[in-house]
């Protein structure tokens, strides 16, 4: 954490009072190495002499358009950049620009999404390439993502390669509902569909090594008609 | 259009033609009654026939004959072998009795003094049958003999040169009423494709032109006037949403920093919070405005891909589900055909299904209960979104239907109508069926792949 905000961030909007505001947004939520310009060229000069991290770009700028300066940018230094939109307005040309470690965020937003999005793309570019898998403790027993082992008392159980990615998925999105179809995706790739009693034979094995009572579970649960939840 | 013309001369022929058939088929009719069955027709050949016989074998006359001859003003002579009348009945003064040979040859082929006169041999003698004057006309027919011969092969040469004559006269006046038709025609199909229509108005259909020309006029500026309009619409909802973006964004963020300032006492953070709850309402309706707009004048780029239907709806119900923002209210999903598929944008698609459970949530201040269920509907997909809440009033189902966004609810927003907008642009269609304090059903349809 203390490494994403010691980052240098550039923002980039022909607005001042926006950018002002961007600022204090950012100073707020712990970044302090923030650089602002507001045209095109200052840009690529901050680029050069300033070295950040991380651009915030808004898609129009007065001496031209958020595009194409993307592509300078990438030509020059290899950095994430966060693109500032309208709605419905070149949505379909960022994503047509096939942004990798970047992503955007319509205008007008929350400060809380716009400094979400941030350590999102900074963590996604910066953090350690191998992130260390979870453990994470159930009612009735432990769970190491990393080992693929429930551990119950002195016992150690095994999950299965399936099994593993299932409840990874769950993991992932814990407390919320994981559809049916998602898991199918996560467990057997794309056009899963007809791997649904495939899928409760492996919930059912799942549940055999997590709960403490497989037929009447506690932390894996069903929601009828949708999916899964995991409840961590 | 020269089809249209031609189709036009062609079914007049053809009238032409039916007409001439039929009158003439009706004078034969009419003819051949009146020779055979007219109670006026008198068939002199064969009465001279049957008295002559009568006299060969009675050598008199019976009462009945006597009786219709007198009747019918008819009058009798039998003449001998050497021309000396030997038998005469109701004879009239004006005739002789007795006749010559060149007599004879003379009225056996027409008159005898003015009556019509008919002979038959009777026996060794003469049969003249004499009716009034002036009551029957003689004609003497001659024909070649080969025309007789070939009598049936004339008679259907005759139909068909008087048919082949018939199409040329109907083929030349049809020409002559339909040729100034031509341009008409061709002036309603352009019509019909929205062209510029500039007929010559002169001759019979003068009126005719001049009106066609006036209402393509009128087509062409309506259109032009429509395009404006939308083109103004389209570009002063851009500009709001363009314009209003920057604000929106100072208040959103000036709001929470306050909202989020621990220096702050707690009344400010609710103050605070209020603000950034109606920016949010404001950023959505703005938001979905335009997407409307843009969807209703077919300007956002569906994308489009095949996908099936049953898991996009878990997904979103899932997603509702998960973010909360259906409070309360429980939910059902049904799947009846899981391999139901279409062409959807997937987010918007999804975005229409969970407008309908947040419309279903949010107005239904009890928990209600909604069902979703997939099926199958012939060659159509349907995605129904029902729950047992309290139902939406029929003027604003009304409202929904027609489209209209000048009556903005402050609860609903555009919701419904960005639902409806959706499906239309997939090419479905969308219904809302309401029982106020019963519960709402809303149905989308989508053509299926």
């Amino acid at each position: 954490m203390e490494d994403i905000q010691n980052r240098k961030i550039l923002l980039v909007d022909d607005e001042r009072p926006l950018l002002k505001m961007l600022k204090t947004i950012l100073r707020r939520d712990g970044f302090h190495h923030i650089v602002t310009a507001s045209t095109c060229a200052e840009t690529l000069a901050r680029v050069g002499i300033e070295r950040p991290d991380i651009a915030v770009l808004d898609v129009m700028l007065p001496d031209g358009d958020g595009f194409s300066l993307y592509r300078e940018i990438k030509g020059r230094v290899d950095i994430p950049v966060l693109f500032l939109t309208a709605r419905g307005e070149a949505e379909d040309r960022i994503v047509g620009l096939g942004l990798g470690a970047d992503d955007y965020i319509v205008k007008p937003f929350l400060p809380r999404e716009l400094t979400l999005r941030l350590r999102a793309v900074l963590r996604r570019t910066y953090a350690a390439p191998l992130a260390e898998l979870p453990v994470f403790r159930l009612p009735a027993c432990s769970v190491d993502m990393g080992k693929a082992e429930v551990s119950r008392g002195e016992e150690t159980i095994p999950l299965t390669a399936k099994e593993h990615a299932l409840l990874l998925a769950l993991y992932q999105n814990a407390g919320r509902i994981v559809t049916t179809d998602a898991l199918c995706q996560a467990g057997w790739g794309d056009d899963a569909y007809g791997y649904e009693n495939t899928l409760m034979v492996h919930i059912r094995r799942i549940r055999e090594k997590i709960e403490r009572d497989p037929s009447s579970p506690v932390s894996l649960v069903t929601v009828k008609g949708l999916g899964y939840k995991l409840l961590v | 259009m020269k089809h249209g013309a031609y189709r036009v001369t062609l079914r007049y022929i053809m009238t032409i033609v039916l007409v001439v058939t039929v009158v003439l088929a009706l004078n034969y009719a009419l003819l051949l009654f009146l020779t055979r069955y007219s109670p006026s027709v008198k068939q002199p050949a064969r009465t001279a026939e049957s008295i002559a016989d009568e006299w060969a074998q009675n050598g008199s006359l019976s009462r009945d004959t006597m009786d219709r001859i007198e009747g019918d003003d008819l009058w009798v002579q039998v003449i001998g072998p050497d021309g000396t009348v030997i038998y005469a009945y109701h004879t009239p003064p004006d005739i002789g009795d007795h006749y010559s040979l060149q007599d004879i040859a003379r009225f056996s082929r027409n008159y005898l003094r003015d009556y019509p006169v008919y002979t038959w041999e009777s026996g060794d003698n003469i049969l003249v049958l004499g009716y009034p004057k002036h009551s029957i006309a003689r004609y003497h027919i001659s024909l070649p003999t080969n025309t007789v011969r070939s009598w049936p092969l004339t008679i259907l040469g005759m139909i068909v040169l008087n048919v082949i004559l018939t199409i040329l006269i109907a083929a030349v006046l049809g020409r002559r009423v339909t040729r100034p038709l031509g341009p008409l025609i061709d002036g309603i199909f352009s019509l019909n494709r929205e062209k510029s229509v500039g007929l010559e108005e002169k001759g019979i259909y003068r009126d005719l032109a001049h009106s066609i020309n006036k209402t393509a006029k009128a087509i062409r500026d309506k259109n032009r006037t429509i395009k404006e309009r939308d083109a103004a619409i389209r570009h002063w909802i851009a500009g709001i949403s363009h314009d209003v973006r920057t604000p929106l964004s100072m208040i959103l963020g000036y709001s929470a920093l306050i909202g989020e300032d621990n220096a702050l006492p707690s009344d400010t953070h609710s103050q605070a919070a209020i603000i950034t709850e109606n920016a949010v309402i404001l950023r959505e309706l703005i938001a979905d405005l335009n997407l409307i707009t843009l969807l209703q004048q077919n300007i956002h780029p569906l994308a489009k891909t095949r996908m099936k239907v049953g898991p996009v709806v878990r997904e979103t119900v899932a997603g509702c589900v998960n973010s909360g923002v259906l409070g309360v209210s429980s939910i059902d999903v049904k799947v009846e055909d899981e391999e139901a598929a279409a062409l959807l944008d997937e987010s918007l698609f999804s975005r229409a299904v969970s407008n309908l459970l947040i419309n279903s949530a949010k107005h239904n201040k009890e928990a209600c209960h909604i069902v979703v269920t997939v099926s199958g509907q012939g060659t159509h997909v349907s995605v129904t979104v029902a729950d047992d809440g309290c139902g939406i009033p029929g003027e604003r189902i009304r409202q929904i239907h027609e489209q209209s966004i000048d009556s903005v609810d402050r609860d609903r927003g555009f919701g419904l109508i960005l639902v409806k907008s959706i499906v239309e642009a997939h090419g479905g269609q969308f219904d809302l069926q309401s029982d106020e304090g019963k519960g709402t059903v809303a149905r989308l349809l989508v053509p299926g792949v």
